[in-house]
C-alpha cells in the first residue's frame, strides 16, 4: 500500500501547490464575478427565459474557465517540476514514474474538483435569489412557476468534474511527451476543442448524403475521441421539468470515467520513457 | 511504437466507452442542439467553434442577434441574414430568432431590394411582385429546415401559415389561402397547438377553401372528440357551427 501513500502525497503537494497560484484565485474570482454580473445583462436577453440565460452565463463560464485552469495548471506543474529538477530528485527515492504522474493527475483533478463546487455553489445561490423574485412574478401574473432543480446543479457538478477531468488526463497524456510549454498547452487545447465537435464528426458520419469512405473515416475517428457535448446538460439537469434518466447519468458518468483512466494510462506509457 | 500504442489505446478506450456514450446521448442528443453540416456551412465557422464552448452558447446567440439587428438597421441583408442565421444555428429551440429572421425575409429585405434598384416608382410591378415572391419562398424555405430539426412544433407551422396568408393578401392579390390552411392543418395535428390555429384553420377553410370543406369537417369533430373538457368541445362544436353549419350534437 505504501504507492497509494505516495501517491497521495503527491497529490496532496500538487493540490497544495497549485491552489496557492494567484491563478487559480484569478478564474474562481472571474467565473463567480462573471454570474453575478449576469443578472445585469438579462435584458440583452432574447426570448429566453431569465433564469436560463443566467444559468447559461454560469454553465458558459464554469466550462470555459475550468478548461483554462486544467490545461495550464496540468501543464504549468508538470513543466515546473521538470525544468526545476524537482522531479528528478523525487524520481530518484524510491517513487516510480507512474506514481508520479498519477498523483499529479489527482492533485489537478482535486482542485477542478474544488473550482467546480466553488462555481456551482455561486451559480446556485445567484439562481435560487433571481427564481424567488421570478417566481414572484410568475404567480402575480398568473404565469407556469420557473423550474430550478437544486439536484441538478449537484449532478451537474459531477458531470463538469467529470469532463474536466477527462480534459486534465488529456492534457497530462499531451504534456508526457511535448518538450515546450507553449506546445503542450496548444495541443491541448486544440484536443480541447475537437473533443467539443466530435459529435459533429459523427453527425457527419451518420449522413445518408456522405460517400461510403468518408462515412467510414469520419466513423472511425469518433471512436478515437471522446465526445465532451455529453456533459453539456446543464439546462436539462438544472431547468427542465423532467431532467436525465439515471441511466444516461450513470452512463455519461462511466463513459468519462474510461476516458479518464485511458488517457492517463497513455500519460504514463509516454513519461515511461521520457528523458528528464 | 510509442504513439502507435496510445492509438491503440485511445481506440480501445473508444470502443468500451461507446455502449455508455449512446446510452446517454440518446438522451443529450436532443438537448445540445442541431449543428448539422449545412447549418455549419451556412454559419461563420468560427461562430459555431466558440458557441459549442459550454452553456456560452445561447449568450452567443443573442450577441449574435445583437450583430444582426445592427445590419438591420443599416439595411444590409448579406450580412443581416449571416447574423440571424448564426443565432439560429447557436439556438435552434429560440423561436424568436426564428420568428423574426423569417420576418425579416419576407417582409424587409424586398422592400430593401426594391429600394435598391430605385424604389417602388421605378421598379415595374412585375418584377417587385418576383422580388416579394422569391422572398416569400426564402423565409418558408427558413421555416422548413426548422420545420426538419423540430417537426411537432406547430408554432413554426402557424409562422408558415401566417406568412403565407399575409404576403399572399396584401402583395399579390392573389391569395392561397389553400397554402396558409395546409400549414394551420399542420399546426393543428401537432400536439399542444393553440386553440387559435384550429380557430384560424376552420376560418380559412371555413371561408375560402371550399375543396377542403369535408376533410376539415371530419379533423374538427375528430378533434371535438378527442377533447378533455367541456370547455374545449364546446369551442370545437362553436367553430363546426360557424364555419361548417353543423349543429353541435356530439
Amino acid at each position: 500500500m505504501s504507492f497509494l501513500k505516495k501517491i497521495f502525497w503527491i497529490a496532496r503537494n500538487t493540490f497544495t501547490e497549485a491552489a496557492r497560484q494567484k491563478f487559480f484565485s484569478f478564474l474562481v474570482l472571474l467565473g463567480g464575478g462573471l454570474m453575478c454580473v449576469s443578472l445585469s445583462l438579462t435584458h440583452f436577453d432574447f426570448g429566453d427565459s431569465e433564469l436560463k440565460f443566467i444559468a447559461d452565463f454560469g454553465f458558459g463560464g464554469i466550462f470555459l474557465f475550468g478548461s483554462v485552469l486544467s490545461v495550464v495548471t496540468s501543464v504549468q506543474l508538470f513543466f515546473t517540476e521538470i525544468e526545476n529538477r524537482t522531479a528528478l530528485t523525487m524520481l530518484a527515492k524510491p517513487v516510480r514514474r507512474g506514481e508520479f504522474l498519477f498523483g499529479k493527475f489527482l492533485g489537478v483533478w482535486l482542485l477542478l474538483g474544488v473550482f467546480v463546487v466553488l462555481m456551482c455553489g455561486v451559480l446556485a445561490a445567484v439562481l435560487a435569489w433571481r427564481a424567488g423574485t421570478v417566481a414572484e412574478i410568475a404567480m402575480a401574473r398568473g404565469l407556469p412557476m420557473p423550474v430550478l432543480n437544486f439536484d441538478g446543479i449537484a449532478v451537474f457538478a459531477v458531470f463538469q468534474w467529470v469532463r474536466l477531468g477527462i480534459v486534465a488526463a488529456m492534457t497530462i497524456a499531451v504534456a508526457s511527451f511535448a518538450q515546450t510549454y507553449l506546445y503542450a498547452v496548444v495541443v491541448s487545447f486544440v484536443a480541447l476543442l475537437i473533443g467539443q465537435l466530435q459529435y459533429v464528426l459523427a453527425d457527419f458520419a451518420s449522413e445518408g448524403k456522405s460517400q461510403i469512405w468518408t462515412k467510414t473515416l469520419a466513423e472511425a475517428a469518433t471512436k478515437f475521441i471522446p465526445n465532451l457535448q455529453l456533459f453539456n446538460v446543464g439546462e436539462a439537469l438544472v431547468l427542465a421539468p423532467d431532467g436525465l434518466s439515471c441511466g444516461a447519468i450513470w452512463s455519461a458518468l462511466a463513459y468519462g470515467m474510461i476516458w479518464i483512466a485511458a488517457l492517463v494510462f497513455i500519460g504514463l506509457w509516454f513519461f515511461r520513457s521520457r528523458e528528464i | 511504437m510509442r504513439f502507435g500504442a496510445a492509438i491503440l489505446c485511445l481506440g480501445i478506450a473508444g470502443a468500451l466507452s461507446f455502449p455508455f456514450g449512446e446510452i446517454a446521448w440518446k438522451e443529450v442528443r436532443e438537448r445540445v442542439g442541431t449543428f448539422s453540416p449545412e447549418a455549419l456551412e451556412r454559419s461563420a465557422g468560427t461562430g459555431i467553434a466558440l458557441g459549442t464552448l459550454g452553456g456560452f452558447r445561447t449568450v452567443l446567440a443573442d450577441i449574435a442577434w445583437l450583430r444582426a439587428f445592427h445590419f438591420w438597421g443599416k439595411r444590409d441583408p448579406v450580412d443581416c441574414m449571416k447574423y440571424c442565421d448564426l443565432a439560429m444555428t447557436l439556438a435552434p429551440e429560440q423561436l424568436f430568432f426564428l420568428e423574426n429572421t423569417a420576418n425579416y425575409v419576407a417582409f424587409e429585405f424586398p422592400v430593401w431590394e426594391i429600394r435598391k434598384r430605385g424604389g417602388f416608382l421605378q421598379v415595374p410591378e412585375n418584377v417587385q411582385r418576383e422580388i416579394h415572391k422569391k422572398a416569400l419562398a426564402e423565409a418558408l424555405e427558413i421555416l422548413h429546415r426548422a420545420s426538419l430539426a423540430d417537426p411537432e412544433n406547430p408554432q413554426i407551422y402557424i409562422l408558415a401559415a401566417q406568412l403565407t396568408a399575409i404576403k399572399t393578401d396584401r402583395i399579390y392579390g392573389v391569395p392561397d389561402y389553400a397554402k396558409s390552411a395546409a400549414y394551420y392543418r399542420r399546426a393543428c395535428e401537432c400536439p399542444g397547438a393553440p386553440l387559435f390555429a384550429f380557430a384560424s384553420y376552420a376560418r380559412f377553410v371555413g371561408e375560402h377553401v371550399p375543396a377542403e370543406r369535408a376533410s376539415a369537417k371530419v379533423f374538427l369533430e375528430a378533434c371535438r372528440e378527442r377533447a378533455e373538457t367541456p370547455a374545449r368541445k364546446h369551442f370545437f362544436s362553436e367553430l363546426l357551427t360557424e364555419y361548417f353549419a353543423s349543429p353541435a350534437n356530439g
